[in-house]
């Protein structure tokens, strides 16, 4: 799971990595090298010009000290160290590109600053030999006889000098050369020998400055200073290349990551739209399997009660049954001991005239005369009321006669069982409202059955209200949520305590023990309810009131009426 | 002039005749030159602009004894800026292990030098003071235990701090002195003030020994703004220096230890001028202890020429008039040379 996690994130850390490296690369330090080295060149190509004009001014005697050359020269050396700093900056291969143009360039340099140097020696030798000429030829300080045939020796020297100063050629050179021999090896005067040594002097030197002055102005260091340039230049162009590549290199690794980037979006946005479309059908599947529990539960629930019930009424058909018998025997001997008891009394009456007071069971016959007579009605109501027990339970057990599925109006059964009630009613209560909605759909049924449950919630109604001035109101309409007919009776009576209300339909409940209830009305109506795919719903407030709500299926499902009623 | 045809007996006069036009003819072609170009010594400025905090770091630098490893010596030891800026001793251990012991050059003016060291192995002052700093000869210590020693000292590194925002480094502590080394400048010399127009600032015979230094060639090497300087030449150019007995323990090469090429035997920085009457002795081997030595040496040796005593006396006049100021007073002439 978390390696699976993990791999996006090195993926793109990967790419970042990557974009990072072309990016370098493509803004390598070489790329500016170019830019930055052109000033230096120029700066170089510069001074090494100033540097050979100067040279020229010296030669020229037109510069008057050596202070710009020699500043010069330094501006230069700190040139050519730019030069170097700059190409030692660049990338390892810049440096080794770089760093044989840049030897011979600071090779080319040192050799001109050495001549240049050399020059300026040599240079300040001639000056001082010429201003000799030049002081000599001014004041000649001899003037004795011995001197006259010098001095023209002299002239000719000075003469000589002057051509060769101004065009030193071979040919003059070997005149100059011999007459300075010659002269040399003459006794001189101190005057004349100085001469003669200033003019070797400058027959010496002036040739080497001239030699160094072409060497100078012929050095190689624009030439050097031009390979270099060539070699930053090719040097630039193949790392602009490189970087060019690796330009094109980070925009294809930025593209992939793009690519990479908007493919996991569009996975992801996949994987919501499949994880949201999964998480509902799994709503779905939980909100249904909990109906189905809770279906199964009830399903269960009324298996068990049915079970229970089936069980309860072949108990009680049985007991009933068995407790019949002997009951018709009490009613039928009861019937039998009246007629009996009422053709003894005439011949009791009788005796008791003839002879007198008599006892029966030890009691005097004129008390037991009457109290006979009610002990056997009392066995004969006693009796009729056992009969009515019984009947009760064959109706709780076995719910009317099968197969009867009648269409039928629920006003009409309700208008029936008032009828029949109109007595008890009008005893309880004076104040009863109907409110019976016409055009009820039919239901289908056993419409004596229904009768009886409203019969059974009607008289619960009626013995529940304490005086004549509570209301009862019954209301018929029509259910349009769930496709039922309801009946609803609500009183105004001492309504039902909170515990008691989950037990009320369970039978043998009751609370009217000593006015004679059963406990049996309102499992039966519950029981017929049910076989009419109905229910019983409950509503009271103690001391207020009780609503009370039977809703019947209206017809269209006489399958299940039937399978009910099988069951 | 080579188709004139002359006789036997006119040959002398003629011949006179025109070593005198020739020697016009030169003497015209210098003055045309001369004419054209300013004066070939410049005169220093007045001022010069250098960074006053790193300077005045340099200056207590220049003067701290702990820059030598035995605490003993500072850079003024050498250059003691209230005699010339050099010790007038003849020779003195050199920055370049190489060289046999050289006189000391006066440490005023030196940033207008563009050599430095007799032998011009070094040519920027930072790396001069390193070199001092560094060589076994001098100061002989080492940068780990130089700043060790700096850092240590609180005034120092707060000094640093505020003069370069940053602390105690190689390179402060060289830029500080060489910061220093460029503020010793000696300015307004009488000679400066004849440059700059005072034409009284300088006597007639100052006046006739500058002409003599000009025309007898000395200004063939002493020239620009330091009067040399910037330029090398060979000590003995027409008579070879006398050897000196007494003082010789190994011949001194001279440039030749930077260069290795033989025409640099014997070729040594032609030394700045400036306050020359203050920092005798003289020559690369203080061989000379006056001017006036110094002047009939340079004379023989290098101008192939033999100057009167009056001339020489001109030019050493002269040369007395290049003493600067510094601190508002002329450098000390130095009196007497001590071994």
């Amino acid at each position: 799971m978390i390696r699976e996690a993990s791999r996006p994130w090195s993926i793109v850390v990967g790419l970042l990595f990557l974009l990072t490296y072309f990016f370098i690369q493509s803004r390598g330090p070489d790329l500016t090298l170019r830019a930055r080295m052109q000033e230096a060149f120029q700066s170089f190509a510069l001074h090494d010009a100033e540097l050979t004009r100067d040279v020229l001014l010296v030669r020229a005697g037109l510069l008057p000290s050596y202070d710009s050359l020699a500043a010069t020269s330094r501006d230069w050396s700190q040139d050519l160290e730019a030069l170097r700093r700059e190409s030692a900056s660049g990338s390892r291969e810049a440096v080794a590109a770089l760093s044989e143009p840049i030897e011979a360039l600071a090779g080319a340099v040192q050799r001109k600053q050495a001549l240049i140097e050399h020059f300026k020696s040599d240079n300040a030798l001639l000056r001082n030999s010429l201003i000799y000429f030049d002081r000599a030829g001014q004041a000649p300080r001899s003037r004795s006889d011995r001197d006259n045939a010098l001095i023209s020796e002299i002239g000719v020297l000075s003469r000589a000098m002057m051509r060769f100063v101004v065009a030193p050629e071979p040919n003059s050179n070997i005149d100059v050369q011999a007459l300075l021999d010659r002269l040399s090896k003459l006794p001189l005067s101190q005057d004349f020998r100085d001469s003669v040594v200033h003019g070797q002097m400058v027959f010496q030197v002036l040739p080497e400055v001239d030699r160094q002055l072409r060497e100078i102005i012929a050095a190689p260091t624009a030439a050097h200073a031009h390979t270099m340039q060539n070699a930053v230049l090719q040097y630039s162009r193949q790392a602009e290349a490189r970087a060019q590549v690796f330009r094109l290199l980070l925009y294809f690794a930025a593209l992939i990551l793009l690519g990479y980037l908007v493919c996991q979006f569009v996975r992801l946005r996949l994987n919501a739209v499949e994880l949201h479309r999964t998480n509902e059908e799994l709503n779905r599947e939980i909100t249904q399997h909990n109906r189905l529990q809770e279906a199964n539960r009830q399903q269960e629930l009324q298996l068990i009660q049915a079970n229970k019930m089936t069980a309860l009424g072949i108990l009680v058909s049985g007991v009933a049954h068995e407790i019949n018998n002997p009951n018709q025997l009490v009613l039928t001997n009861s019937r039998v001991l009246t007629k009996a008891w009422e053709d003894a009394v005439k011949i009791l009456d009788r005796y008791q005239r003839e002879d007198g007071e008599l006892t029966l069971a030890r009691l005097p016959y004129s008390e037991m005369r009457e109290t006979v007579a009610a002990l056997i009605r009392d066995v004969k109501a006693g009796a009729l009321r056992i009969g009515r027990i019984v009947d009760d339970l064959k109706n709780f057990a076995r719910p009317g006669p099968r197969g009867v599925a009648d269409a039928f109006q629920l006003n009409d059964a309700v208008q029936r069982a008032m009828r029949l009630l109109a007595h008890l009613i009008n005893q309880r209560t004076a104040k009863l409202r109907t409110n019976l909605a016409p055009h009820l759909p039919p239901m289908r049924g056993n419409a004596q059955q229904v009768e009886q449950i409203v019969i059974n919630v009607l008289v619960n109604a009626l013995e529940a209200l304490p005086d004549r001035d509570r209301a009862i109101t019954i209301s018929t309409y029509f259910a349009v949520g769930d496709g039922s007919v309801v009946l609803e009776v609500r009183d105004e009576g001492i309504g039902i305590a909170p515990q008691h209300l989950q037990r009320l339909c369970d039978p043998f409940f009751t609370t009217k023990q000593e006015t004679g209830g059963t406990g049996l009305g309102l499992a039966i109506c519950l029981s017929l309810a049910r076989a009419h795919k109905g229910c019983l719903e409950f509503d009271s407030a103690p001391g207020k009131g009780t609503r009370v709500v039977v809703k019947f299926q209206c017809l269209d499902e006489p399958a299940s009426l039937h399978a009910e009623a099988t069951a | 002039m080579r188709k004139h045809s002359v006789t036997d007996a006119s040959r002398h006069y003629l011949a006179a005749g025109l070593a005198l036009y020739a020697g016009v003819a030169l003497a015209i072609l210098s003055r045309v030159a001369a004419a054209q170009v300013p004066e070939p010594i410049a005169p220093l400025p007045l001022t010069i602009v250098v960074d006053s905090a790193r300077a005045s770091i340099g200056e207590r630098l220049f003067h701290d004894v702990r820059l030598a490893r035995d605490n003993a010596h500072s850079c003024a030891t050498c250059h003691p800026l209230a005699q010339g800026g050099a010790q007038p001793r003849p020779r003195a251990s050199a920055a370049s292990d190489t060289a046999p012991p050289r006189d000391i050059p006066t440490i005023f003016n030196v940033g207008f030098n563009f050599f430095l060291n007799w032998d011009g192995a070094i040519d920027t002052l930072e790396a001069h003071a390193e070199a001092v700093l560094l060589s076994p000869n001098v100061m002989n210590t080492t940068w780990p235990e130089l700043l060790a020693k700096l850092r240590a000292d609180s005034d120092y590194v707060g000094d640093f701090r505020a003069a370069y925002g940053q602390p105690v480094t190689r390179d402060n502590v060289l830029d500080a002195l060489a910061s220093f080394e460029r503020s010793l400048i000696t300015p307004n010399s009488r000679f400066d003030r004849y440059l700059r127009g005072e034409r009284d600032a300088l006597t007639p015979a100052e006046q006739q020994g500058y002409q003599l230094f000009k025309s007898y060639g000395c200004i063939a090497c002493h020239q620009g703004t330091n009067i040399g300087g910037n330029l090398f030449q060979k000590f003995g150019v027409f008579e070879a220096p006398d050897a000196l007995p007494p003082l010789t323990r190994a011949i001194d090469l001279g440039r030749y230890e930077v260069t290795r090429v033989p025409r640099d035997r014997a070729v040594f920085r032609v030394p700045s001028l400036r306050n020359v009457a203050a920092t005798a002795p003289y020559f690369h081997d203080g061989r000379a202890a006056t001017l006036e030595v110094a002047v009939d040496t340079m004379a023989r040796m290098q101008l192939g020429r033999r100057l009167t005593e009056g001339e020489i006396g001109f030019i050493v006049r002269f040369l007395h008039t290049l003493t600067g100021e510094w601190h508002g007073k002329p450098l000390p002439v130095v009196t007497s040379v001590t071994e």
